[in-house]
């Protein structure tokens, strides 16, 4: 058991993937610890940072790998693939117009530590925490995979089915919109 | 370089004139980039403020992957008995029918595999003739097998029939061999 966890962690994200769909453990712990917190975050910036409901979406997109595990096609990236469900599951929870109801109201309660020493770089990260959850999801989404889970635009592309040349279009605009939402900060010492 | 990789990868200081240009729809001056590029480094550090998922969740999911695991033998040896079955039952099959074969085949000796049998013991029944010895017919020209395609030889010593207006009905061999023929 132990020499199979070993070997499973020099080996690629597709590989194990596919160990794990035959239903070895070692091979979906690793899966698990390459992307579980990952995804878990991903989830939680996604959802209206509601643990619950990110652990959820966590587990049952997991899950999918162990059931679903053999659909995988071998030639495509598995982080990609991964992210692909998990985005079209963050649509599915969007479209839950009821359960968005319900977490609109704690929107903006996105961890921001307190004991931040820099005031101005603490309202600084309130005001862009304010910013995203009051962005079409679409923007959203494309901000988080871009800048906070750092995916290529090749890999976005793919994630959210649209062409890299209009995932770079929408980037650059998404990016002077923020700009201006965010102006009255450039003077601010936000910078260390 | 596009505008969002010049503002990650460079400081205002090492902007060339060609970035410049790229970012001139998106900034104005070096606080705007400034702006832009804290905004990166915040949203990067953003999965850091992130709790830590509750171990339960591994937990639960290494709970589904045991029934996983227990049933996939069992589906695959359901499979491989099917197939040895299927596969006995075809044999089984062929096997019955190569050893039903019809009763003409069973009874005429003729035609039956490497046996040759003497010409002696066939009746030409239509024939008109009441007496025929057939080692001389057969002695002044070939004798064709109906089956095997093979001349036989005919022994001068061969017995000779001489009741050949017997009713073929009283024979089921000859009945056989007539059936045969035709």
């Amino acid at each position: 058991m132990k020499e199979n966890a070993a070997l499973y962690k020099l080996e690629s994200d597709e590989w194990v993937a596919g160990r794990a769909a035959d239903g070895s453990v070692a091979a979906f712990n690793e899966l698990y610890e390459r992307y579980g917190q990952k995804l878990f975050s991903y989830f939680f910036r996604m959802l209206w940072s509601d643990k619950e409901l990110a652990e959820d979406c966590t587990q049952e997109l997991f899950l999918k790998v162990i059931k679903h595990g053999k659909d995988f096609d071998i030639n495509r990236k598995f982080s990609t693939w991964f992210y692909s469900i998990a985005h079209n599951m963050c649509k599915n929870e969007y479209r839950k117009a009821e359960v968005k109801a319900k977490y609109q109201p704690v929107k903006t309660q996105l961890s921001v530590a307190d004991t931040e020493k820099n005031s101005d770089l603490q309202r600084f990260k309130k005001a862009l925490a304010d910013l995203l959850e009051r962005m079409t999801e679409e923007k959203k989404q494309l901000y988080v995979l871009r800048f906070e889970e750092q995916l290529s635009v090749p890999e976005i592309s793919q994630v959210m089915n649209i062409p890299e040349g209009t995932v770079k279009s929408r980037i650059f605009y998404l990016l002077k919109e923020m700009k201006e939402q965010l102006i009255g900060f450039k003077t601010l010492h936000i910078y260390p | 370089m596009d505008a969002e990789e010049i503002i990650s990868s460079k400081e205002w200081s090492q902007l060339n004139a060609s970035d410049k240009e790229v970012l001139s729809d998106l900034v104005a001056d070096e606080q705007e980039f400034n702006l832009l590029k804290k905004m990166m480094q915040v949203s990067a550090e953003m999965p850091e403020s992130v709790p830590a998922v509750n171990p339960s969740v591994q937990k639960s999911l290494m709970d589904e992957m045991k029934p996983v695991r227990s049933i996939k033998p069992w589906y695959r040896i359901a499979v491989a008995a099917a197939v040895i079955l299927f596969t006995a039952g075809l044999i089984f099959i062929i096997l019955r029918k190569e050893t039903n074969e019809p009763e003409i085949v069973k009874t005429l000796p003729s035609i039956q595999k490497d046996s040759v049998q003497p010409l002696v013991k066939t009746i030409v029944p239509d024939t008109l003739v009441n007496e025929l010895v057939i080692s001389d017919a057969t002695a002044n020209k070939p004798t064709r097998n109906p089956v095997g395609k093979k001349n036989i030889p005919v022994k001068k010593s061969a017995p000779v029939f001489k009741n050949l207006q017997a009713d073929i009905t009283a024979d089921s061999s000859l009945l056989a061999f007539v059936s045969e023929v035709y």
